[in-house]
């Protein structure tokens, strides 16, 4: 039984934990109860009054003993206590407890299964395991085998967090293993991954050294690895200095050092210049190093850089932009400058993508008129990789859109669709469309000129878009496009026109829209009319021909079709992404073997389906849209040229 | 098809018949028997005698030599209560052949039945008719008149006796009305036609079964009705079967256009019959089916439904659910077109225009054919949307209706969106591919269908494109000259309107010859015949000038001409012979526009200066 002293203090965390161990399942209704009681009762105590050795005792008798058991019940933890720090730190603390009364080789074999786990389990196993490095003795030999296999097993993956604590506290409290087992990988070129840890955990033993006794292993290791032939060793070592600097070890005058020891003046997309640049990113944690920091970045960004150097650069100059205040050494403008000179930024640079919609969504609240800006710039200068980012997609940019709606920010969409550069404008009719905005902001639209209400329109007009949002923004540009006249009102009856032809969609959601504009009424009504003459002339005799071979050639279409919507299908469906799909065969009911060796109960299959309106025009007359955006095109170049020419 | 002018056909064909079916050395009679005992079994019941032997295994019947009594034929109601005799002749009714072809005799004879023969027990009605299927004379009516009057009222104390007559419109009119049916048709051919009937009325036209059996059954059913030893009764049959089908897939939604299916065909064996046929007879029927079967039907067809036609996307709306779609329609729209052109040229052929009311009459039908075509480019993209090389017929087609009225403009109008619309097929944009050299449509579809990349259409030469710069040169220079030079920089070269001429390869341009026996073959169906002549493109340089460019194609046209210029010596109207064509996928000879676009300079360009006042294209 659990001691009573502990059951009176954590009632929650004790109730729950005793089921957890009896492997009792907790009503649903509870858990999530029993989760906030049980992070508040971790949070309110200090752990170290926390009776451990009757507990574990509890425990491990509760397991008979068992170090699989024990295994198996510990990875419940999440799911039993919830997910956080105090459940982990918990959790380690039950295992350093319950670890006392193991002999040395039990504790490597419960160490083994970690690794030998199924991946969920052995994520959260990792994260209970670092007391475990810090108070038990092991020998390189058992620590080089141990990371092989589980990198082995991970497929290369390594990167966790709960990993690289235990190799934190290995490298602290086992500094003499630590070494060799550098010494051991460091000469076989490693994975990036291997060689990452290394160099954190040269890290980590420099920062645990004794400065009044330093260790001559360590020393020597370092001195190998940075004067070391081999280009692997000396990125660890400078790598290693990387970590340093986000406490502001490493002073500007030791970086240059560095610098001028491992960078050539031709390094573009080298590993080294890559730990470079790994290491002023890390620098920019601290204020005082922000302007050799912004010095070296500069000089840097004049090179021709590789992906991941870009990346390191566009991550330090957004992490400026956003740390900048009115005392920084270097201001908001500077790091936003640098930061536009390494656009445009390719559509393949998924990660500054990634990091940039972040960085323009949470920043949106706190500097909006700035981040304004900034979204402007960022589409005039990559808008076209911007907008290539948003087809292939599911939801794209969806986390950027929401803050921008959130914000109140939409007008942003308006003044992008309104640019002069084209790309942006393209960018400001996706964002549109992600954000689900109603209208364009008509106090800017007010303010836009004939030319810019014409780009509009031919943009709209060079793409299939969704028949609802051509709508929406036709709405809303129908009483400044009618009020120039001219050119702009001609256009823009015209594509309400072919717009209307092409969709029954947007005949609707723009008679919604539009209900006292008679100009715009009365085009939709010809549509409409016209539209009942073509059904009715269809009906002609003259028209009920077949086609040899059009029968079987659409039957081929309609297969391609579909094979091609299961492929986006299972692309962009969430469920596919981590639930394994199986082919159900000959029925409409389904059962399936269970883990536990039984039937699960039948299940009916269930029919979920959507469906979207495809423009008629495009197979209709797929020449004359062709032509027609051929046309806008070529319209769209003449306006940009001459507002070129005119700024 | 009109009332009065299936009446005629009908009569046609009823006139041409003997009294009796039965084979002769110069091969088999179709008579009035088979056509009277298929409508006396409609109208009168049972059948007591017939002059022929029906037979299981043959499809002929056989003729009986026993004595008829003046009876040719009688029938028996269901009642057993009447008794109808009819006495068949061939001949013209008059005073003379009442007497020498036995119209007298048969009927003395008919009127006296055997009254007493087994199953007349119950009869007491007797109805005696004269049937005959040629015309007659006042005194022939008289003399049967007073034969009637003369006559004794009652038989065998027992039935009475009434005597009628039915001349060459009565048993039109009874046909029409109680026999379009194929029993109409000599016994021979009743299966077939009565099969075909059937499929055409479950077939949709253009369907895999309406090609693969419905088609090939017309074909063999025309060529049995055509063959030598029917002389002119062969011609003068198929617009029967022609009706006689239409009439049994009446319900069926394709029929219109499936019926002008079956009627080119017919058309086309007709021609070939023509050219190896001495017999004027049957000459005059071929040349009068032509005119007044096929150029009138198309007439009516397009007086009909050109509305339809000419609605906005209706052409166009075919298919509509894909790209596969855009094809059919594509499809379907020249299919109107080449109709429309043949329409035109067969009118321009002939529609008589000697005094100034027929000459008006013939400008204002020309015209109006012009116009049906301007409004269904106007209305359907598909009509600028070619498919297969041999598109080229309908082309010419289109140029030859708009020239003949003056409208050369509207054709360089709808040639310059033609130029546009193939423009980016030939770069290769889009899922539509460039015309398929090979003029197979499966490929199209297969193409289409699938979107591989690896592409099954992959034209390198064209004779579209040479027949549409030739076409085009029929046109003002002002209006010629950008259009030839668009051609060969956007078509033959590939090059972009700007800059260099980017990475594809020229087309191979082609013309081709005929063979001196065009007509022979064409009406044949051999699909490989002629000599095809190759060039390169006309100049390299991609921004040759339409002086060049015009000068290169002349040359090669006057090369043409001196090298190898075939003697046609055409006897079948070439709106007939273009229709062999197209339905054969085989090319036109280029002599057939070359004279408008390239005179000789010893022959007059053909004058077409109609001035018209139709819709103009809009594109």
């Amino acid at each position: 039984m659990l001691p009573a002293e502990f059951q009176e203090s954590h009632p929650t965390v004790a109730r729950v934990l005793a089921a957890m161990v009896a492997g009792e399942e907790l009503p649903e209704r509870l858990v999530n109860t029993d989760r906030k009681a049980v992070q508040t009762e971790l949070d309110a105590s200090q752990q170290a009054e926390i009776p451990w050795s009757p507990i574990s005792k509890y425990i491990w008798e509760e397991v008979g003993g068992s170090l699989e058991r024990f295994m198996t019940v510990s990875t419940q933890a999440y799911a039993y206590l919830g997910v956080g720090e105090s459940v982990r730190c918990f959790m380690a603390q039950l295992w350093s407890s319950v670890s006392q009364s193991w002999t040395p080789p039990e504790r490597k074999t419960f160490l083994r299964q970690i690794v030998d786990a199924e991946t969920r389990n052995r994520f959260e196993a990792l994260d209970f395991a670092f007391l475990l490095f810090r108070e038990v003795s092991l020998e390189s030999s058992f620590v080089i085998v141990w990371l092989r296999d589980l990198q082995a097993i991970g497929g290369g993956d390594l990167s966790h967090r709960g990993l690289d604590r235990c190799l934190e506290n290995y490298a602290e409290f086992n500094q003499s293993e630590c070494v060799k087992v550098l010494r051991e990988l460091s000469p076989v070129p490693p994975s990036d991954r291997i060689k990452s840890l290394l160099a954190s955990m040269l890290h980590w033993m420099r920062q645990a050294d004794d400065k009044e006794k330093p260790n001559q292993d360590l020393i020597d290791l370092e001195t190998e690895l940075r004067r070391s032939s081999r280009p692997h060793c000396r990125e660890i070592f400078l790598d290693s200095w990387a970590w340093d600097a986000t406490n502001g070890k490493l002073t500007e005058q030791q970086a240059l050092e560095f610098r001028e020891e491992f960078i050539e003046e031709s390094d573009c997309d080298t590993p080294q210049l890559k730990c470079w640049s790994h290491l002023l990113v890390l620098a920019m944690n601290h204020h005082s190093a922000w302007g050799w920091v912004y010095r070296e970045l500069r000089s840097l960004v004049k090179r021709s850089l590789g992906e991941s150097v870009r990346q390191q650069v566009a991550y330090a100059t957004l992490a400026g932009w956003e740390g900048a205040d009115a005392n920084s050494p270097v201001g908001q403008n500077e790091w936003e400058n640098l930061f536009f000179s390494l656009h445009p930024i390719a559509k393949t640079e998924a990660q500054i993508w990634g990091r940039l919609e972040g960085f323009m969504a949470e920043n949106l609240q706190a500097h909006p008129t700035q981040l304004e800006k900034f979204i402007v710039r960022q589409a005039e200068t990559s808008g076209d990789s911007w907008r290539r980012l948003f087809a292939g997609v599911r939801d794209p940019f969806s986390h950027f859109s929401m803050s921008l709606v959130e914000a109140g920010r939409g007008n942003v969409v308006t003044t992008l669709c309104l640019s002069p550069i084209r790309d942006a404008r393209r960018v400001g009719l996706q964002l549109f469309n992600t954000c689900g905005l109603e209208s364009l902001d008509q106090d800017i639209i007010s303010q836009a000129t004939a030319e810019q209400l014409e780009l509009i329109i031919l943009e709209l007009a060079c793409e299939i878009r969704p028949p609802a949002l051509v709508a929406r923004i036709h709405a809303s540009l129908a009483e400044c496009a009618l009020a120039f006249g001219g050119v702009v009102s001609e256009l823009y009856l015209e594509e309400v026109a072919t717009e209307g032809n092409n969709t029954h969609t947007y005949r609707e959601e723009l008679k919604l829209r539009i209900k006292d504009c008679p100009k715009v009424l009365e085009v939709l009504q010809k549509v409409e009319d016209g539209l009942d003459n073509t059904i009715a002339a269809t009906k002609s005799p003259a028209l009920q021909m077949r086609v040899p071979g059009h029968h079987r050639a659409e039957q081929l279409s309609h297969r391609r079709m579909a094979r091609q919507i299961n492929i986006s299908a299972e692309k962009y469906s969430i469920f596919a992404s981590f639930v394994t799909t199986v082919q159900v065969l000959y029925s409409h009911e389904w059962q399936s073997l269970l883990p536990d060796g039984t039937l699960s109960p039948p299940s009916q299959m269930t029919k979920h389906s959507t469906s979207m309106e495809f423009p008629r025009l495009e197979t209709l007359t797929p020449q004359t849209i062709q032509i027609r955006r051929l046309a806008a095109n070529a319209r769209i170049e003449e306006l940009d040229q001459s507002e070129d020419a005119s700024s | 098809m009109t009332n009065d002018s299936i009446k005629a056909f009908l009569t046609h064909y009823i006139v041409g018949l003997k009294e009796r079916t039965r084979n002769e050395a110069s091969g088999p009679k179709w008579g009035i028997d088979w056509v009277i005992y298929n409508l006396g079994q409609t109208l009168y019941g049972k059948p007591v005698r017939l002059p022929f032997v029906r037979q299981q295994q043959s499809d002929e019947t056989k003729i009986k030599s026993e004595a008829e009594f003046g009876v040719d034929v009688s029938f028996l109601s269901s009642d057993k209560q009447t008794l109808t005799i009819f006495v068949l002749k061939d001949e013209v009714l008059t005073n003379k052949s009442w007497v020498s072809q036995g119209f007298h005799e048969d009927m003395a004879k008919a009127i006296a039945p055997d009254m007493e023969a087994a199953g007349l027990e119950d009869v007491n009605q007797v109805e005696v008719i004269l049937a005959y299927n040629k015309d007659e004379h006042a005194n022939g009516i008289e003399l049967f008149d007073r034969f009637a009057s003369s006559a004794p009222n009652r038989l065998a104390d027992r039935a009475d006796l009434s005597l009628k007559r039915w001349n060459l419109s009565d048993l039109v009119d009874l046909t029409l009305e109680h026999l379009l049916t194929p029993a109409l048709l000599p016994q021979k051919f009743f299966g077939q036609l009565n099969y075909l009937c059937s499929q055409f009325a479950d077939f949709p036209h253009g369907s895999d079964p309406w090609e693969q059996q419905l088609i090939p059954g017309w074909q063999r059913f025309v060529e049995d009705a055509l063959a030598d030893e029917h002389g002119p009764r062969g011609p003068a049959l198929l617009p029967i079967a022609l009706i006689i089908l239409r009439e049994h897939a009446k319900d069926n939604p394709t029929v219109q256009t499936g019926w002008i299916d079956l009627l080119e065909w017919a058309s086309i064996a007709m021609w070939r019959r023509f050219l190896t046929s001495d017999d004027p007879k049957t000459r005059q029927h071929i040349h009068g089916f032509w005119i007044s079967f096929y150029i009138v039907e198309l007439d009516r067809f397009y007086t009909e439904h050109i509305d339809a036609l000419a609605t906005d996307n209706a052409i166009d709306s075919i298919g509509a659910s894909s790209m596969v779609g855009a094809v059919a329609s594509s499809m379907v729209a020249y299919w109107h077109i080449g109709r429309l052109g043949l329409l035109s040229l067969g009118c321009w052929e002939n529609m008589a225009d000697e005094s100034p009311d027929q000459k008006a009459e013939k400008t204002q039908k020309l015209r109006s054919i012009a116009s049906h075509l301007i409004r269904l480019h106007n209305a359907n993209e598909s009509a600028f949307r070619p498919i297969l090389d041999i598109h080229h017929i309908e082309t010419t087609l289109l140029m030859i209706a708009l020239s003949n009225v003056g409208r050369h403009q509207d054709f360089g109008s709808i040639a310059l969106n033609l130029v546009q619309r193939l423009y980016p097929r030939r770069l290769g944009y889009g899922e539509l591919p460039f015309l398929d050299g090979g003029n197979s449509l499966s490929a199209v579809f297969e193409q289409v269908a699938e979107n591989n990349e690896s592409e099954l259409i992959t034209t390198k030469s064209s004779y579209f494109v040479v027949v549409l710069m030739e076409l085009v040169c029929v046109l003002e220079p002002s209006q010629r000259d950008d259009l030839l030079k668009s051609i060969h920089r956007r078509l033959v070269l590939g090059a972009m309107d700007e800059g260099p001429s980017g990475e594809l390869s020229p087309l191979n341009l082609f013309s081709w010859v005929p063979p001196n026996d065009w007509q022979e073959q064409v009406l044949k169906g051999y699909s490989t015949l002629g000599t095809a002549v190759s060039r390169g493109p006309l100049s390299d340089n991609i921004d040759a000038t339409a002086e060049e460019l015009f000068g290169e194609l002349k040359q090669f046209v006057e090369l043409m001409r001196k090298t190898n210029n075939p003697e046609l010596h055409l006897t079948v109207p070439v709106s007939a012979l273009i229709l062999a064509s197209m339905r054969r996928q085989t090319p036109l000879p280029p002599e057939l526009w070359r004279i408008s676009a390239f005179p000789n300079s010893d022959e007059e360009q053909t004058p077409t200066t109609v001035e018209d006042q139709g819709p103009e294209p809009t594109g």
